[in-house]
């Protein structure tokens, strides 16, 4: 048996050099090592650090009230006593509210017109104005809950009085106002804050992207260069290459993936309910599947700087495939098929819903499809290897 | 000027030899405009799904689930058990569900005030989350309003003192520069233009730095007369023709076909883009200036221009992020081209509004200052690694 090799002993030596020889290469190249390093150690943090807080508080208001009666103060009052809103102004005018406004000292103004309180006093229906300022979604967000929450407070109240009035008081009252009560649970996000679906979508985007953008630049190198990883291939093989070049990868980004999924957020207190385990399980698929859906995609990329100066642009693209705020529901339809070729789409949803729900069970079907990924961008990847051989044999000729 | 003409004709004979130039530009410009335009639809989401679990089956809660199915913003799922309805709550496919508990409508017919739950996701995805927790509220407010008003007819309450009594204060909303609360009017502007500014990183580090790469500097140079400073300035006016024109362009097809709300005027969003244009030309330059090799500059443009996203303060505003990094928004171009876009757009308060906007895109002109020398040695020498 001396000197002989089987198939498999040959197989997996093969597999092992080209291993080595790719981490080799990518502790080489100072490009590749920016992006891993940089966009995969220092972006997680300050994505959470950016994040940190995520929701605006006490936003700045300005209030003209015309009225200047005890229900308007009540108002006003209410309104300044929510975590969402502050009275900063009182003005005498629309005019004067406006110029806050547009000096960007007041994302609101509140109007009370001069008959709000005779109207109340009358038994009729007073009207508030709210103007919001909409550049930013968060200020429409504040301006809105804060305003409507008081105003259905205030309803409340002003129907017991009426009510009262009009002999019913005590229970009678009560039971009229709210003949239905609910009980409100807001899950996993209380405050609709920012940090929380963003960052969890952002942990895995940064994962996928760097492995992506990393390996095609070194494959592109490579190739630029004629070295690329397919001239050592003679005869048949192209499954070891595509695995040992993995597990290169597969090396570091298991790696990554811990520090970005489960150590950063949890310094930064992001709630993860799942046990470490399970979400090593989560990460071994999708970065087996970010990995083979480099390799797909990087066959394309002939010249190192091309794939960032080309390809940038899919990164904010894959993140709003991903449905982390618009409804996958109202996307349209070729947009969702579209988001199928992302893993991001189904791993930045695990992670979301592992780190809420707490259990594998609850992921089964993101892994599932991770796992059906992971085998199609595998034989794509080797096919797509195959046919570079064969044209460079082609070229040799 | 002949030498300006010298180099420019070189860079158009550069563009039609190499296709990265035009692809990095109009292709991906061209690319992301499809995808965002497209992508929110409506604007606003219709037909959420929200989750119910009736354990009651009388007509009163087959009539709240009908009325909340029919308003335009909810979609009715019908689930056996609770668990069942967490599960799916849990996994994102309903946003919101309700669980109506048994002897609901005995409850309401003889006043015992049943309690409904309402459990919301407010997080896979934020805004389903947001508008569907809104939708069942208003529905239970109404259904409230229902049953006063069916209690007020009884007594002999006329209509207009029932509507008084019903809901004494309404708040009448007006949501300036975005009446409809469309989302894609926050947002479409602000990402394409963010786009623009990542593709005027990446192509403009790209062209500035690969002459050094393929050794083609000192005969760049050799066209500028030795002057870096005219080199520099002649080999860009074509990405400035270029880019203004693409910014131009989105802002015509958002302003114009597609009727996104413009207060001001469309000129002055002109002059902004041109503004924008430049001052990231003149950051690309100072990329590529303080880093004189291809690979690495590319790089850095990459990973300066994807945060800008974060601190351009449209999404969440500069105010909300942590103290010490809110000064690092001064440093994205993207920054003060937002706030000239607010002040044009939302509040039409013309140059008044954003003089000091417009200014601060022009302080970014004197940031090449720093290192063109640098650059210029660079070009001359050709002492920096090539890869």
């Amino acid at each position: 048996m001396a000197g002989r090799i089987t198939y498999l002993g040959r197989w997996l030596r093969d597999a092992w050099g080209i291993f080595v020889r790719e981490l080799i290469m990518l502790g080489k190249d100072s490009g590749v090592l920016l992006i891993f390093l940089f966009a995969g150690l220092v972006y997680p943090v300050l994505y959470n650090w950016i994040y940190g807080y995520g929701v605006v508080d006490e936003m700045p208001v300005a209030v003209v009230d015309n009225s200047a009666g005890s229900y308007s103060r009540r108002y006003i009052r209410e309104v300044d006593a929510t975590r969402e809103v502050a009275i900063a102004y009182d003005c005498v005018s629309m005019d004067e509210a406006r110029a806050l406004m547009e000096r960007g000292e007041v994302h609101g103004i509140i109007f009370i017109p001069s008959d709000f309180d005779t109207r109340l006093a009358l038994m009729e229906q007073g009207t508030i104005s709210t103007y919001s300022d909409m550049s930013t979604f968060l200020y429409y967000k504040n301006m809105t809950v804060a305003t409507n929450k008081v105003m259905l407070d205030e309803v409340h109240k002003i129907q017991a009085e009426r009510y009262a009035a009009a002999g019913y008081t005590g229970q009678d009252a009560v039971q009229l106002i709210e003949p239905v009560r609910y009980d409100e649970f807001v899950q996993y996000n209380p405050a609709i804050s920012f940090t929380m679906f963003f960052v969890y979508m952002a942990m895995m985007m940064i994962l996928q992207q760097v492995m992506f953008y990393g390996s095609s630049t070194l494959a592109g190198t490579m190739r630029e260069e004629g070295r690329s990883f397919v001239r050592r291939l003679r005869g048949r093989g192209m499954g070891r290459i595509v695995i040992g070049r993995g597990l290169a990868y597969f090396l570091i980004f298991m790696v990554l993936g811990v520090y970005g999924t489960l150590l950063v957020p949890v310094l930064f207190h992001l709630p993860i309910h799942c046990r470490w385990w399970e979400m090593l399980v989560l990460l071994a698929f999708y970065v087996a599947d970010i990995i083979f859906f480099s390799f797909t995609w990087s066959s394309a990329i002939a010249k190192r700087e091309t794939v960032l100066v080309l390809l940038l642009f899919v990164t904010p693209i894959a993140v709003f495939l991903t449905g982390f705020t618009w409804p996958v529901s109202s996307m349209p339809y070729i947009w969702r098929v579209v988001s199928y070729v992302f893993p991001s789409t189904f791993g930045c949803r695990a992670y979301m819903i592992l780190g809420m729900a707490g259990s594998l069970e609850a992921i089964a079907p993101q892994i599932q499809a991770l796992a059906i990924q992971t085998a199609v961008y595998f034989v794509l990847a080797s096919v797509a290897g195959r046919a570079e051989s064969l044209i460079y044999r082609r070229l040799a000729k | 000027m002949k030498r300006i003409s010298n180099i420019i004709r070189r860079e158009l004979y550069l563009w039609s030899k190499r296709p990265i130039y035009l692809l990095g530009s109009v292709g991906v410009m061209l690319a992301s405009a499809i995808f965002f335009l497209s992508f929110f639809g409506k604007g606003l989401p219709e037909d959420i799904p929200i989750g119910v679990v009736d354990r009651d089956c009388s007509s009163t809660s087959r009539n709240f689930i009908q009325q909340l199915d029919a308003t335009q913003l909810g979609k009715v799922i019908r689930f056996g058990s609770i668990p069942e309805a967490r599960r799916e709550l849990e996994t994102g496919k309903i946003s919101a569900y309700v669980v109506i508990p048994e002897r609901f409508d005995e409850d309401v017919q003889s006043f015992r005030c049943p309690r409904m739950g309402v459990y919301v996701n407010a997080m896979n995805p934020v805004i389903g989350g947001a508008l569907a927790y809104k939708d069942v509220l208003t529905m239970v407010n109404l259904t409230n309003g229902a049953v006063q008003r069916q209690v007020l007819r009884a007594k002999g309450v006329n209509e207009r003192e029932i509507m008084a009594r019903i809901q004494p204060v309404v708040v009448d909303a007006h949501n300036i520069g975005n009446a409809p609360t469309n989302y894609a009017y926050y947002l479409c502007n602000m990402i394409l233009s963010g786009l623009l500014a990542m593709s005027i990183m990446l192509v403009v580090s790209y062209a500035l730095a690969s002459e050094l790469k393929f050794g083609t500097s000192r005969q760049l140079l050799a066209l500028g007369g030795d002057d870096i400073g005219l080199t520099v300035l002649a080999k860009l006016v074509p990405y400035t023709v270029l880019f203004t024109m693409l910014g131009v362009s989105l802002e015509l097809v958002m302003f114009g076909p597609l009727h996104y709300p413009m207060r001001g005027s469309v000129l002055n969003m002109i002059l902004a883009v041109l503004l924008m244009v430049l001052a990231y030309e003149a950051v690309s330059v100072f990329v590529v200036s303080m880093v004189p090799t291809l690979r690495l500059s590319v790089c850095i443009s990459a990973l300066y221009s994807i945060l800008g996203f974060s601190f351009a303060g449209f999404t969440l505003p500069v105010s909300s992020l942590p103290p010490a990094l809110q000064g690092l928004s001064a440093i994205y171009p993207l920054r003060s081209y937002y706030q000239f876009y607010v002040q044009e757009a939302v509040f039409g308060t013309g140059f008044r509004g954003w003089w000091l906007q417009a200014v601060m895109l022009l302080v970014f002109q004197l940031v090449p200052l720093v290192g063109l020398r640098r650059l210029g040695d660079a070009y001359k020498y050709q002492n920096y690694p090539i890869n």
